[in-house]
């Protein structure tokens, strides 16, 4: 499978695996947040997206952007505002 | 709901029994366009093979209901419970696989087994699954046998043989066998995970015979894990981090012989 040099096919892919992420860990990400330990009990889980998102973008874009993280905040964190935390 | 075998050709295109020809011919687009081949529902909730069967089922309900004669004949042979019902509880065909129809009303529920422990399955299904014994005087003449005969009768030789119930150690390691032991235990067929974990059978399949490398990424899969390990009433998270560690240790054997080659 070629690798992805677009940002906007990186942007979309950093965004599906974290909104996947974010669908089959809602307790973990709710817990996370309410007790300020998002990325200690989620470590395994974005690990795992990182590694594909890595896999699947080419190096180049990789090294020179921040898609995959500014989804994790995007997709993952920002959908649960609403939990009260003493992170925000 | 019924399994799309056993959906008459009416269930199939939603529809009444005494829709006209144009009716069936606008239910029959209607469908085509909703669950045909490359169509969003069969891409994202239906296994390549259900959506086939899916496309043949639409495509005869068509030619059976469009001809008068072969019409009359299927009509004659629809069994009499199926007739009376029809109109009152309309069938879906977007699932295609539906689980057994649920226990009647009044009917004790099924006591759930602390976690760990499998319930033995029952050996035979409830009796409200099996359709009703129409009375001789009401019964319809024999029929011919419909066409689905056939693929019902596949359908139903996959069907899980009971087991007997046995407990999990806390320690277990968690292997395709070992999920596919559960699901059995629970009496359930792969079809009936499928549909309701939305997990396609071709990755339920490969989960259960190990078949690492043709899996999804363990992003992916870890999803995939923790929806059949919650349908089976397990310890999502424990099951996941265990069947992961399956995975990674089978790639990193995977990578040592590479290197060493």
């Amino acid at each position: 499978m070629p690798l992805i040099t677009t940002p906007e096919q990186a942007m979309r892919l950093a965004r599906a695996i974290c909104s996947d992420i974010s669908l089959y860990n809602e307790e973990k990400i709710v817990r996370g947040v309410e007790q300020d330990t998002f990325f200690d009990v989620l470590q395994e889980e974005l690990e795992e997206g990182r590694e594909l998102y890595r896999s699947r973008v080419s190096p180049e874009l990789y090294e020179r952007t921040n898609f995959y993280e500014r989804a994790v905040v995007d997709v993952i964190l920002r959908s649960k505002g609403h939990v009260k935390s003493k992170i925000w | 709901m019924k399994r799309l075998t056993e959906q008459s050709y009416y269930e199939i295109l939603e529809i009444p029994r005494d829709a006209a020809a144009s009716d069936i011919e606008k239910a029959y687009q209607r469908a085509k366009a909703l669950y045909g081949p490359g169509t969003l529902a069969t891409y994202t909730l239906v296994a390549p093979e259900e959506a086939a069967l899916l496309t043949k089922r639409i495509e005869e309900a068509r030619v059976i209901l469009l001809d008068p004669v072969t019409r009359a004949g299927y009509d004659a042979g629809l069994p009499v419970e199926s007739l009376q019902a029809r109109g009152r509880e309309p069938s879906s065909p977007a699932a295609p696989a539906a689980a057994q129809a649920p226990p009647p009303a009044g009917a004790a529920p099924e006591p759930v087994p602390p976690p760990g422990e499998m319930a033995p399955a029952s050996p035979e299904p409830p009796a409200a699954a099996a359709p009703p014994e129409p009375s001789p005087e009401a019964a319809p003449p024999p029929a011919p046998p419909p066409p689905e005969a056939v693929v019902e009768a596949a359908v139903r030789s996959q069907a899980p043989s009971p087991v007997q119930s046995y407990v999990i150690p806390d320690d277990a390691r968690w292997t395709g066998d070992l999920l596919r032991r559960v699901r059995e235990s629970r009496g359930l067929t792969l079809l009936q995970v499928s549909e309701r974990t939305k997990v396609t059978r071709h990755h339920l399949e490969n989960v259960e015979a190990d078949r690492y490398d043709q899996l999804p990424a363990p992003v992916y899969l870890r999803g995939i894990i923790m929806s059949i390990a919650k349908e089976l009433r397990l310890d999502a998270q424990k099951v996941a981090r265990s069947y992961l560690e399956s995975v990674a240790a089978s790639a990193a054997q995977q990578r040592g012989s590479a290197d060493q080659s």
